[in-house]
């Protein structure tokens, strides 16, 4: 009988452990860099994990969103170097402002069209934003006629990816506000709540009167808007944007989501420990950086801190079903 | 008589026994050391109502769960089966209430999957499989082409398949966990022939069901299980089916038989259909609902009543034909339409379509009706989820153990009682039940039968739809009988159960008296 409590108790220990998982890994690691490296628990290198993090991060946060209502999108790192090169060429014509409410407003757009091909059309969502990918990139190229785009204006506008509120980066902090509010959205607004009932069961939302293929084109909309405002800090923080801008960040904002805990199949997730995701992402590489190992190691790295988050989720699922 | 059946158990080898098998579930024992012997050739009913152990107790025996402790006995040896691939390869098979058939591959292909006859390079011999096939139809007189596509087939020959792919592997024990479900009378009958042949043969059976007809008619003995214990095994010949009621409900359920009150507000109706066509399934349905009357609906399965419940939801467009309520023509887009009118339909399967099973119970609960607990801006207010979700498990006696828990965690009962809570907080006016009973215990049925008429004596109007004919009589005012697409009969309460089965099935079936002398 005792035998049966303590277990009983170790099940509950395993239960916690399972639910903080990501939290734990994270401490861990951080525990055992700060241990190799002195450099690495300092202020400035903190706050550089931070802000290194928060371009991928915010697209993430997106990406959480797709994920969890059962989709895919893989055109948010092309939707990241259009909109980045738009708000910098749009100056030209248009004062700074207007002209990151343009991108955003495309970038909506964008998610608005990936939605539709993957809830109106049928497409799975993995190949219509394969599609969407390729033509956004085109449209790069097009835009930019294959150079590097840049200005030399060192306004306001770059404030937004190099400005500081008190000695806080301003990327950081609006990474940190964009979590909160879309934490939010996800766990007590209607729109949060629909979304995450169609990646459980798309037929019995819809026979609870969810609109499904208005609130999946939602999911892809903040997709769309994240990636856009992504690229605003961006273009913003390096001033010049090339072609190739953004290439591979969709596979680190699903990679920060899917470390997050965010269900691969759907109705389960959290922008929240999205942010943690990221951040551990971004720590392999610093920490890679700081002990000055090879850069081709932290993509093995990476590659193998992906499987083992996704690995240990989906194996304890299937033994407890 | 009673005695020489008895010696002639006594005499037979057990081809299955089980010591003390326990397994416990976070916050819930869900079987505590139950024991259980089959005997060669037997039938044996395994009954209890939902979530008293005996899916969970299928699993343990052929390994799909991991046993917590207890001893398992086949063919005479120590066995203990980690998956089972393993418990079916050693003759052990399980017809699942669910099909785990492959629907794009043929008959054949599905019954010889995974134990093909092949040569050293992997290349099918395909004569070798065909005659195998023809020899076991031949041995149990079955009658089907192993050619056709098993998603061109119906629910019962889909069962009959799943028993042919486990008699190709010689299995010598079948578990058949409610293989009626869905099924219609003449499928029912045949499946019974079925399975006295395998009788015949030595195979044994355990019948997984909550139709005590089936049980008497067909079982050699039955034990029953409550609350993840074992109840007793009793030799079918010595018992009754109000014992076995009692026994499985733990308590003395009195029988009512009390006429119900008519509450039907006959003024003007509230819904009515005119010639409704949807492809092959309806050919021109007209009727009318009253406020305050449970109007009954029932056939066989494949009728069209399913199709008609999804269309005045507007889950599913009919092809034309009108609908009105209070007199005004509608015709819904969605069911976001049909539930801003009023109707609300608890549809056929919980698991798909009437749940979220990964979602807290208080969150399927607000699903529909979300706008009620959200403010202006759409921010949801949790804790008057939490209180209304508190209101239902107190009103419709839900068990769970926090509104936290996630739906898949429940019992049947539980789950359609959800079902239920979630569709009343929408306020509706007209309460669409499709097969609301099905595979839940004899106790939350009857919950639910009380539910309906308190909801009609209230002016709610409610369609039941329902194969069984026995709630339908039980409960409803006035009842449709669909056929072939058609309403081939309308009685009003107090009918006789033939005429209702008549009207089921028609003139031209043959064997009109044996279906009759069963549902009697």
């Amino acid at each position: 009988m005792t035998f049966e409590k303590d277990k009983h108790q170790l099940n509950k220990i395993f239960k916690v452990l399972g639910k903080y998982k990501i939290m734990i890994a994270f401490l861990f690691l951080t525990i055992i860099i700060s241990f190799i490296t002195p450099r690495f628990l300092t202020w400035v290198n903190i706050l550089n994990v931070f802000r290194q993090s928060s371009i991928v991060g915010i697209i993430a946060i997106g990406s959480t969103f797709v994920i969890i209502v059962g989709g895919f999108d893989i055109s948010v790192g092309s939707t990241l170097a259009l909109t980045a090169a738009m708000v910098i060429g749009f100056q030209n014509f248009i004062p700074w402002p207007i002209a990151i409410l343009f991108v955003i407003i495309i970038g909506g757009l964008l998610g608005v069209l990936n939605g539709f091909l993957s809830a109106k059309i049928k497409i799975p969502a993995i190949i219509a934003t394969l599609g969407t990918m390729t033509i956004i990139r085109g449209a790069v190229y097009l835009y930019t006629g294959g150079y590097p785009v840049y200005t030399d204006t060192m306004g306001a506008f770059s404030f937004i990816g190099n400005g500081y509120i008190g000695p806080i980066p301003f990327p950081i902090i609006l990474l940190l506000v964009l979590i909160i509010l879309f934490q939010f959205i996800l766990v007590k607004t209607k729109l949060g709540r629909y979304i995450t009932a169609i990646g459980g069961n798309k037929e019995a939302a819809r026979l609870s009167g969810v609109n499904v293929d208005f609130y999946i084109i939602m999911a892809f909309l903040i997709g769309g808007v994240m990636a856009s405002i992504s690229g605003v800090v961006y273009a913003s923080r390096l001033l010049s944007v090339t072609p190739l801008a953004g290439e591979g960040y969709e596979l680190d904002a699903i990679a920060s989501a899917v470390i997050g805990g965010t269900s691969v199949s759907g109705g389960e997730g959290s922008v929240a420990k999205t942010l943690v995701g990221a951040l551990l992402l971004t720590m392999i590489t610093n920490a890679f950086n700081l002990l000055g190992i090879n850069l081709y190691f932290q993509y093995v790295f990476k590659g193998i801190v992906i499987l083992t988050a996704v690995g240990f989720d989906s194996f304890s699922k299937n033994k407890n079903s | 008589m009673i005695s020489l059946c008895e010696t002639k158990i006594e005499d037979v080898e057990n081809i299955l026994e089980i010591k003390d098998f326990s397994k416990s579930f976070p916050g819930v024992k869900a079987l505590d050391r139950v024991s259980l012997e089959v005997k060669e050739g037997e039938i044996h009913a395994l009954l209890g109502e939902n979530g008293s152990g005996k899916s969970t107790l299928t699993k343990c025996i052929v390994g799909a769960y991991k046993k917590e402790e207890g001893n398992l006995y086949f063919k005479g040896k120590e066995r203990d089966f980690k998956s089972p691939i393993e418990s079916f390869a050693e003759g052990l098979s399980v017809v699942y209430q669910e099909r785990s058939l492959i629907p794009q591959l043929t008959i054949l292909q599905n019954i010889m999957l995974g134990n093909e006859f092949s040569n050293k390079i992997g290349i099918l011999n395909e004569k070798k499989a065909r005659d195998l096939f023809r020899k076991v139809s031949e041995q149990y007189q079955f009658n089907i082409n192993p050619d056709l596509l098993v998603k061109n087939l119906g629910v019962a020959e889909q069962k009959l398949v799943e028993i042919i792919k486990a008699l190709v592997r010689r299995s010598k024990l079948i578990i058949m966990d409610e293989p009626t479900a869905s099924l219609s009378e003449d499928e029912i009958e045949h499946l019974f022939m079925i399975i006295a042949k395998l009788k015949e043969k030595g195979i044994s059976v355990i019948y997984i069901t909550h139709l005590l007809d089936e049980v008497f008619k067909i079982t050699d003995r039955i034990t029953i299980l409550r609350d993840g214990k074992k109840v007793t095994t009793k030799q079918t010949k010595e018992t009754t089916k109000d014992e076995i009621v009692n026994l499985m409900s733990g308590e003395v359920l009195q029988k009512k038989d009390d006429k119900i009150q008519n509450h039907t507000d006959r003024t003007a109706p509230f819904l009515s259909v005119q010639n409704l066509f949807y492809q092959t399934k309806l050919k021109g349905i007209s009727f009318k609902t009253y406020q305050g009357e449970v109007l009954g609906v029932t056939g066989l399965t494949g009728a069209g009543k399913s199709e008609m419940a999804k269309i005045l939801f507007g889950a599913i467009k009919p092809d034309s034909g009108n609908i009105e309520i209070n007199g005004k023509y509608l015709r819904f887009k969605s069911p976001n339409d049909a539930i801003k009118r009023g109707i609300s339909l608890v549809p056929e399967d919980r698991k798909t379509d009437g749940l979220n099973q990964i979602f807290e119970v208080y969150k399927n609960l607000s699903l529909p009706s979300l706008d009620r607990f959200t403010n202006r801006f759409g921010v949801i207010d949790t804790r008057k989820e939490l209180k209304k979700t508190e209101e239902y498990q107190k009103k419709m006696n839900i068990k769970y153990a926090t509104p936290f828990q996630k739906t898949r965690f429940l019992s049947g009962g539980n789950q359609q009682k959800i079902v239920l809570s979630k569709w009343l907080e929408t306020g509706p006016k007209l309460l669409i039940l499709d097969e609301a009973t099905q595979g839940i215990d004899i106790r939350a049925k009857s919950e639910i039968y009380t539910i309906v008429r308190q909801l009609a004596e209230r002016g709610m109007s409610i369609l039941f739809i329902s194969s069984e004919i026995r709630e339908v009589l039980g409960i409803c005012d006035r009842i449709l009988v669909f056929r072939d697409g058609k309403i081939s009969g309308e009685f009003d309460q107090g009918v006789k159960s033939e005429n209702v089965i008549k009207a089921m099935l028609g003139g031209s079936i043959n064997d009109l008296d044996k279906v009759m002398e069963e549902s009697q």
